[in-house]
This record gives structure tokens, C-alpha cells and sequence, in this order.
């Protein structure tokens, strides 16, 4: 079965899909209506042209990748749906469900390398880039130039720049409003929570460390509904400077950190101190088929049902951790059968243009088949390293990715080989970034210690 | 259904590449990006580089540092970085970018 809402939009807006109306949620993303109207197969892969759906729903894959209102290369997970918007799908021949181009990924079976294909031959290679210029690529130019930006770069002086709105950082933001500092806090997402707004409503969380009963939140579960009405609230009362949908880009000669606003364009923001509270991109499983429609990360899976979609009637979860846990219980609890793997691993999945099938091997190597509309998975994210390491952040490889790394208070250890000409003066980072698991109770703790030790450099009077 | 295992999706990178680039000797991560193009695409590796660098290491590779992460990170329509050009001390658009101006990687 396709994805289906299991609840109505509170907030409905009609959008158009390749000439179909849909009704969306004028605070949910566009992809999330997309999905809930059964469409999982958003894109297409530029080479290949396999077909792509949303994996990650936070602006971290290309799978969702759509023109809106004759703009190229939206993020439909990223933004929400005014009324009448108009979505396409691009990089489709005849039509998005048969893409004639999909050809080209069962003539490279094994994959393409461009720098021993047809090299060297002459003629040859000069048919084959006219080729892959006709069929690579994402998109088509905009039906009309972008409307004129401001002149010049607004500037904002801050003491300190908090970027990243999810546990982490809103429990940093408030800290340091409560010692007397000015902060800015951005996040690339229409609504503040991160990770949080990835769990399904009514979800639980573990807080795992007994500071958490000392804090008065119960050790063991934290309802992360209150959790994020209680931050949102704080961060209200504390007078942060929030900005939405504004994604720091970058990181210049250490204290300019620029942020890209879909209506302010861009602004810089001149801060004392800056901390890095980016979180962490979903893991990624190596299997065949990894790429498919349905196949996605426990985060997406939990952000589509709290947006009211249901990613299947049949889901298949592979890995743990508090997300997929949060997943399973409330996928169920809305009637869908779902099967975490326990003692097993996925060695394929399997459709044509999403998941029909799932291949499992036992501990033995034994496999077997089953039949499902997703695979869900979970573990450890990797850490959003970018740009703490623009910053000048020193990191550690692990198996699941790149931690950035910081002292006992959340100071950011510089790189001892920094890539940019002068690194940041006051860096610091907490939360996943950081290497840690998702624990809002932990963080807040963390956020305390961060906060004082931030104070220490940006010298304000509490 | 082919058996393709992407490594990156942006890109259309297969495990199967990934391996054999890494055979022929582009064994550090900055090598293997080059080579094969990993990394490179719409997500500039949020989604493929922990696995690219864990499937590297598994193979006796160098991915102790992750290749440079430059900006910005989410695309954004160029109409929202050209007025940087016109900032003062900013380079100017008829000069080529001085050595270490960021936006000049």
C-alpha cells in the first residue's frame, strides 16, 4: 500500500501536482503532502535516473527534490506550501513514473566511470559527453529571473550565535540568556525542535542520566510533546532572537557566519562567541536498493506521522535507537504491521519504482523475503560537522562519522591544521555534533556548563 | 531491479566503484572524492561521506579528516551571493579571488 494521511491538515492549502490538486498543511512541508497523497516517487537521480523518494525530510538527501512555482532544485522537505503552489517533478522523460532514461542505470549495471569510458577513442568521447550532457543534470532553468535581492549584507552584532533550533540548542540558547548574553538563534527549518520534531506525537524519550530527575524531568521518560512546548515556551520568555528558515551557509575568516533567509536573502551576523548545535544526518545503510523509494531513516519516517503520514501499511524497521523505537510503537498504534528486525540484517530491498520487498539474512546467512511498503532505519547519526569544521574545529573520525571535538564545557578543540585563513576565536559545540546520543535532559545539563564557560569569553554581566 | 548499492545518491556512486577506486589507489578521502565524485553532488556529502569514510577505513584507507566542507550548506540561489561582491573590502568581481578567500575554494 502507498503512504496515506491518517490525519486530516489542520491548516489545509490546495497545491498542484503535475496538473493533480492536493491538500497540504500550510505549517507542514511540502513533501510530507506529497507523500500523503500516496506519491513516494519524487525524483529522479541525475545519471541514472533511478527513482528517488525522501529519505532524511531535513534537507539532507536529494530525494524530494522538485520545481515549485518554476524554481528548480526545491527542497520540498525543507518548505512549506503557500495556496496554489504549483509542483513538478523534474529530470523526467515522457513522465515522472516512466522515465525512458531509466534505461541508462540497467546499461551501467555496475556503475559509470567517467574516466575510462570511451577514453581515448576519438569521436567516441565526444558522442558520449553530448550524451551525458543531454541526460545528466538536475532540473531546468527558472521560468523567470529571482526578484531583485537588497543591496549589500545586513548585519547583525550578537554576543553569541547559536546555530541549530533542536534540544541541544534551544537548551543553549536559553542558558545563556539566563547569564545576560544577546543570542541569535538560527535554524535552517520552518519550525524550532530539530530532532524532537522527528519523533512521532505522543512519542517518549529516555533521559538517561539522573541529573534529569534533579532538573524535574522523571529519570527514564520525557514526553517529548512537553519537552518541546516547554523549550518553545522558554525561548519566548527568554527573549532569543529566533530565526527560521534561515540556513547558515558558511563560515568567513572566523567571525562572519552568514545566513541565507528566503526573504531577507542574505545576512551576516557578527557574534563574540558562536556554538555549534547542528545535530546530525541520518545514517546510511549499504544494501541493495538502498536508494529507493520507501526506504528511509527513522527520523523521516517520525517527522511524515507527526506531519500526519503514515509511511506504509506494512514497515520493516532495521537498527535501533529512540527514534525507530518511537516509530514502531506509534506506526503501530495507527494499525500498521511492523516488524523490527531483530538478530537480522537487511541484505537487499527490492521494486520498481518503490519498496515492494525486503531481503533479510539471519545470523545463519540464511535469507529470507518479505513483503512490505518501507524500510525504516535507525542508528547512530553523523555527527553535522560542516561548519564547526569552516570554524576551525578539530574532529575525530568514527565509524559512524566525524565528531567535532570539545572540552568537558563544550569549548571546541581547534584544528591543528586549519583549512580557513583564521578560525573562529569562540567556538563551541553540543549536542550530536558533538558525538552525543539524542538526551534533551543531558544537553540541558551540558547547555549550563556551555553557557557559563561561553560567558567567560563574551564577558557579559549576569 | 538492478543490485546497485549507492554510496551517493546525488551522484549515482556505487559501492561497487567505491572499491575499486579505492584498489586502484585513491586511498584517502580527498582522492576518492576527486576520483569518483562522491561527496561533490546536491547534499555535498551529508548524506554519503560518513559511509564512504567508514567503508574506506574498513579498507585500510585514510579517512582520519573529512574532506573540507565548503560553502554554502544548503544550496542557495546565486542572486543571494552576489551581493557579497559588493561589500566593501570584499574581492572585486573583475579580480580574481585572492589565495585564502573562502569563497574563492
Amino acid at each position: 500500500m502507498p503512504p496515506r494521511r491518517i490525519r486530516a491538515p489542520a491548516r489545509p492549502v490546495n497545491i498542484e501536482l503535475d496538473g493533480r490538486t492536493i491538500v497540504a498543511d500550510a505549517d507542514a512541508s511540502i513533501a510530507s503532502a506529497l507523500v500523503g497523497a500516496g506519491e513516494l516517487l519524487l525524483a529522479r537521480s541525475p545519471k541514472f535516473h533511478r527513482p528517488r523518494g525522501p529519505s532524511c525530510m531535513r534537507g539532507g538527501c536529494d530525494g524530494c527534490l522538485m520545481r515549485v512555482d518554476g524554481v528548480p532544485n526545491v527542497m520540498t522537505c525543507q518548505c512549506t506550501p503557500r495556496e496554489g503552489a504549483v509542483v513538478e517533478q523534474q529530470n523526467v522523460t515522457l513522465s515522472a513514473k516512466v522515465d525512458l532514461l531509466r534505461a541508462t542505470d540497467w546499461f551501467f549495471s555496475k556503475g559509470m566511470n567517467h574516466h575510462e569510458m570511451f577514453a581515448g577513442i576519438p569521436g567516441a568521447q565526444h558522442v558520449m559527453l553530448a550524451f551525458a550532457r543531454r541526460i545528466s543534470g538536475l532540473g531546468e532553468l527558472p521560468d523567470a529571473a529571482s526578484p531583485p535581492r537588497p543591496e549589500g549584507v545586513p548585519t547583525i552584532e550578537t554576543d553569541v550565535l547559536v546555530v541549530g533550533g533542536g534540544a541541544a540548542g534551544l537548551a543553549t540558547a536559553v542558558a545563556l540568556r539566563g547569564r545576560g548574553a544577546r543570542v541569535v538563534l538560527c535554524d535552517d527549518r520552518h519550525a524550532l525542535g530539530g530532532a524532537l520534531l522527528a519523533f512521532p506525537r505522543g512519542a517518549r524519550v529516555a533521559a538517561a542520566d539522573a541529573q534529569g530527575a534533579a532538573r524535574g524531568g522523571s529519570v527514564g521518560d520525557v514526553e517529548v510533546d512537553a519537552l518541546l512546548a516547554r523549550s518553545l515556551e522558554e525561548v519566548e520568555r527568554a527573549g532569543v532572537d529566533v530565526r527560521l528558515e534561515a540556513t547558515v551557509i558558511g563560515v568567513l575568516e572566523g567571525d562572519d557566519w552568514l545566513f541565507v533567509h528566503p526573504r531577507d536573502g542574505l545576512v551576516r551576523v557578527r557574534a563574540r562567541a558562536h556554538v555549534v548545535a547542528t545535530g546530525g544526518h541520518d545514517p546510511t545503510p549499504l544494501f541493495e536498493g538502498n536508494d529507493l523509494p520507501g526506504v528511509m531513516s527513522a527520523r523521516a519516517a517520525g517527522r511524515l506521522l507527526r506531519d500526519g503520514v503514515l509511511c506504509g501499511e506494512r514497515i520493516v524497521v532495521d537498527g535501533d535507537g529512540p527514534h525507530a523505537r518511537a516509530f514502531a510503537l506509534a506506526a503501530r498504534a495507527e494499525g500498521a504491521e511492523v516488524e523490527v528486525l531483530e538478530r537480522a540484517s537487511v541484505h537487499s530491498v527490492s521494486g520498481l519504482s518503490r519498496v515492494r520487498s525486503v531481503t533479510v539474512h539471519d545470523e545463519s546467512g540464511r535469507a529470507t523475503r518479505r513483503h512490505c511498503d518501507a524500510l525504516v532505519f535507525d542508528g547512530p547519526v553523523a555527527p553535522t560537522f560542516e561548519l564547526a569544521v569552516q570554524a576551525g574545529a578539530a574532529t575525530r573520525h568514527e565509524r559512524f562519522g566525524y565528531v567535532v571535538l570539545a572540552d568537558e564545557r563544550g569549548r571546541v578543540l581547534p584544528d591543528p591544521n586549519p583549512r580557513d585563513a583564521r578560525p573562529s576565536p569562540a567556538l563551541f559545540a553540543i549536542g550530536e555534533v558533538a558525538g552525543a546520543a539524542l538526551d534533551p535532559t543531558a544537553f540541558a545539563a551540558r547547555a549550563d556548563a556551555l553557557s557559563a564557560a561561553v560567558l567567560e569569553v563574551v564577558g557579559v554581566e549576569s | 531491479m538492478s543490485g546497485k548499492i549507492l554510496v551517493c545518491r546525488c551522484e549515482d556512486v556505487t559501492l561497487h566503484e567505491l572499491e575499486e577506486s579505492i584498489a586502484k589507489g585513491h586511498d584517502d578521502i580527498e582522492s576518492l572524492k576527486r576520483y569518483t565524485g562522491f561527496g561533490t553532488g546536491w547534499c555535498q556529502g551529508k548524506w554519503c561521506l560518513a559511509a564512504c569514510a567508514r567503508v574506506l577505513a574498513e579498507k585500510g584507507g585514510d579517512a582520519a579528516l573529512p574532506f573540507t566542507p565548503r560553502p554554502p550548506f544548503h544550496p542557495v540561489p546565486l542572486g543571494d551571493l552576489a551581493v557579497i561582491g559588493d561589500e566593501p573590502g570584499a574581492c572585486p568581481p573583475d579580480e580574481p579571488g585572492k589565495p585564502g578567500d573562502p569563497l574563492d575554494h
